[in-house]
């Protein structure tokens, strides 16, 4: 949608084309500056200067004792180089990777699910629509919590519908297993994205043209079809954004995780920000703490990257 | 799009910008001794005055500290600013004010962190004052010990608890077994009372440090030395705990239970026992009369041992008026203020002076306090990595009671932990 009125908004009027090689020059004033002076100092002091004080701190080895006294060692790249050689940073990104990806999927499809649902009219729409909104709107603490309720292995919501439906034979302790542990984790990630997916996408769809369907519906095509090679393709800049911000949001999730698992079973539901927080407040080894911190940022901040350079060139 | 002007202009502020930045940050070396760096002064969120006083104590027991503290405030004149800091956040919030400014005057801090915020530079040398005050006698050992870094005094006891092994009496006499006093009796009676869906023995195995204390408390008893899990008391701790989850002696969901969730599992009698401190007394008493319940010393093996989970309260380094922080550390340690505080927090003297008051005469409450005596803290050289190895004793354990690891190896991967987090 974005892209699309940029793009509206960037053509030049008919009858003056571009004169091509010429640019009209406009030098900007120091006092245009002065105005968007205290938001990017703003910027800068809460979220540029913490950033890069991170990074730097990668670079100390910085124990507790040693930070506080104000005697931490300069020890360039060694950290990211031990963090980098050590093998539970990469169990760590791999299984941050898992839960995000599938997170991301599992909101996608259900998101997507629900918002072609609400786009039909029927008895209850807006009152379940808002219901089902609650999930996002809920404290991720509160939310975290009644997952953690629900999958109890004694007295568990999960487990009591599934063994008197005898779909399972015994109680089992989701979080307490190393296989089931992340999948719940992902699980309740998801069910707190999907109302924020599934809001993004019904703007999306209501954007697609009616035309478009009804031409599809004359030339034959099937409900199926319909939605693999209209609905989809036209909903691809909105699912792009969902994807890229639900990436984000979920690879950098530490308090669900932490309140239903504190990262394990072991470390099966250790993802980086876990790793990161035990490097640094269990541990108290800053420097490694910021080690971890400093790679949590670079696949969100490389995907950034290319989404705005892909809308750039689309737009 | 951009003319090549406006360009060139927009990146020169960019650069400008990120020149400062670098600037600043080159400035500064990260961290920066608490008595110097940030504000320089004790403002501790408080601001006005008042001494400036930090604890973790949420929930139920936020009230009795503030209360004491109030009642300092009328009987003194001497106003206080208090600020509860959930235990989660607390030392990361100590240390983030430690770095920036703003430590408040008295921090009341786990006692397994002494040494650590002491190493720190963070906590004030008491010393001195223990020395003139000459009081430090009155104080059981193990408690006493935790405020000991480098032979000097950094901090004051302030409550204490143990840990006991709770039974259900009525299930174990259906069973017709009695209250184990050994680690082998505890296994065979954590078996004999699981049925029906019941489990013999609930204790907390959560990820993390709190998750670390049952399997130590057995490890220990065994003999164990927390710097060498890979000898035979370690090989006897595992063993015995894997023996008891094979036997249905207690739940698999142990790994998922906090010390609230145990509780609730012996209350609702889904377990026949449970390892579990004296903060539960108050709320088993109400919440479930009817249970008969006793509680019994903790298990022993090659030796008796109990657990110790204690605060300190503690001056920083940054404090504004040493003498009138020290003032109310004095005042709180008062046998009669202490008596009518304690019970209140469910929590166990620190003195034994205290301790001779008829309420802990109670035949239940005197089993935590005599345990006092036995209770194991980390001492110094260990403290400060304490946690780290906790942690790495709960992954152990969960490696081996969920079959991803065999004692040896987890044992094994244990000690490197260990070895490492001593090292460091």
């Amino acid at each position: 949608m974005t892209t699309t009125r940029v793009a509206a908004a960037t053509k030049t009027s008919p009858g003056k084309p571009p004169r091509a090689g010429r640019k009209r020059k406009r030098s900007r004033s120091l006092g245009t500056y002065l105005f968007i002076l205290p938001a990017a100092l703003f910027v800068v002091a809460t979220t540029v200067y913490p950033l890069l004080y991170n990074v730097n701190l990668g670079f100390y080895d910085a124990p507790i004792q040693k930070f506080l006294r104000g005697t931490v060692e300069w020890v360039g790249l060694s950290q990211y180089q031990e963090a980098l050689g050590d093998p539970k940073t990469w169990v760590s990104l791999g299984t941050s990777l898992v839960y995000t990806l599938a997170t991301i999927a599992l909101m996608l499809t259900v998101g997507t699910a629900f918002a072609i649902l609400f786009t039909k009219t029927f008895p209850g729409n807006k009152l379940l629509r808002s219901l089902l909104f609650l999930p996002y709107i809920l404290p991720s603490v509160v939310a975290a919590n009644v997952w953690r309720w629900m999958l109890d292995g004694t007295s568990g919501l999960v487990n009591y519908l599934l063994t008197t439906v005898r779909i399972i034979p015994e109680p089992v302790f989701w979080l307490g297993s190393p296989t089931f542990a992340l999948p719940a984790v992902i699980l309740a990630t998801a069910w707190t994205m999907v109302p924020f997916a599934m809001l993004l996408i019904i703007a999306g769809l209501q954007n697609i043209p009616r035309a478009t369907y009804e031409a599809a519906e004359l030339d034959g095509a099937g409900r199926w079809s319909t939605f693999w090679r209209i609905t989809v393709p036209l909903l691809r800049p909105v699912l792009s954004v969902v994807a890229l911000l639900g990436f984000i949001y979920t690879f950098k999730t530490f308090d669900t995780i932490f309140i239903m698992t504190r990262g394990g079973p072991g470390d099966a539901t250790t993802v980086l920000p876990i790793l990161a927080y035990n490097e640094a407040f269990v541990n108290f080894d800053l420097g490694s703490g910021a080690t971890v911190n400093t790679l949590l940022l670079v696949i969100p901040m490389v995907l950034a990257i290319i989404y705005f350079r892909s809308t750039r060139k689309e737009g | 799009m951009m003319n090549h002007h406006q360009n060139l202009t927009r990146r020169s502020a960019l650069v400008g910008g990120a020149g400062l930045t670098a600037a600043a940050l080159a400035a500064c070396t990260p961290g920066g001794t608490p008595a110097t760096g940030g504000s320089g002064g004790s403002d501790g969120g408080g601001g006005s005055g008042a001494l400036t006083f930090w604890h973790y104590y949420g929930g139920a027991a936020t009230a009795p500290i503030e209360a004491l503290v109030k009642r300092y405030t009328e009987e003194t004149g001497n106003d206080v600013d208090i600020r509860f800091i959930p235990f989660g956040d607390f030392n990361r919030t100590l240390l983030q004010a430690a770095t920036g400014g703003g430590l408040p005057d008295i921090a009341l801090i786990n006692a397994f962190d002494t040494a650590l915020f002491a190493g720190s530079d963070v906590l004030t040398d008491l010393s001195d004052r223990v020395t003139e005050w000459g009081e430090q006698n009155a104080y059981f050992t193990g408690p006493w010990d935790t405020t000991q870094v480098g032979g000097s005094t950094y901090a004051i006891p302030h409550v204490a608890d143990t840990y006991s092994l709770w039974t259900n009496t009525g299930v174990l006499g259906e069973a017709g077994v009695e209250a184990p006093t050994t680690w082998d009796e505890t296994e065979q009676v954590a078996v004999d009372t699981a049925a029906d869906g019941r489990f013999g023995l609930a204790y907390c195995g959560i990820d993390g440090v709190e998750g670390a204390t049952a399997w130590l408390l057995r490890f220990l008893a065994a003999g164990g030395d927390v710097t060498d899990f890979t000898g035979d008391a370690g090989t006897r701790a595992m063993g015995s705990f894997q023996r008891m989850l094979e036997d249905g002696g207690f739940s698999e969901g142990v790994l998922t239970w906090n010390e609230d969730d145990v509780y609730t599992q012996f209350r609702t009698a889904a377990s026949a026992m449970m390892i579990n401190s004296a903060s539960y007394l108050t709320s088993l008493a109400e919440e479930a009369p009817d249970l008969e319940v006793d509680i019994v010393p903790m298990p022993a093996d090659e030796t008796s041992v109990s657990w110790l989970s204690a605060e300190n309260l503690t001056i920083t380094s940054t404090v504004s008026d040493p003498d009138s922080a020290w003032e109310l550390i004095t005042w709180m340690q008062q046998p009669d203020v202490m008596n009518e505080y304690l019970p209140d927090r469910n929590k166990l003297p620190v003195r034994t002076d205290v301790a001779e008051d008829e309420q802990w005469q109670d035949p239940v409450k005197k089993v935590f306090v005599d345990q006092l005596e036995i209770a194991w803290a980390p001492d110094e050289s260990v403290s400060p990595s304490s946690a780290e190895i906790f942690t790495a004793v709960q992954a152990a354990l969960q490696s081996v009671l969920s079959g991803s690891a065999s004692v040896d190896d987890a044992l094994s991967t244990l000690q490197s932990t260990t070895d490492e987090a001593l090292q460091a």
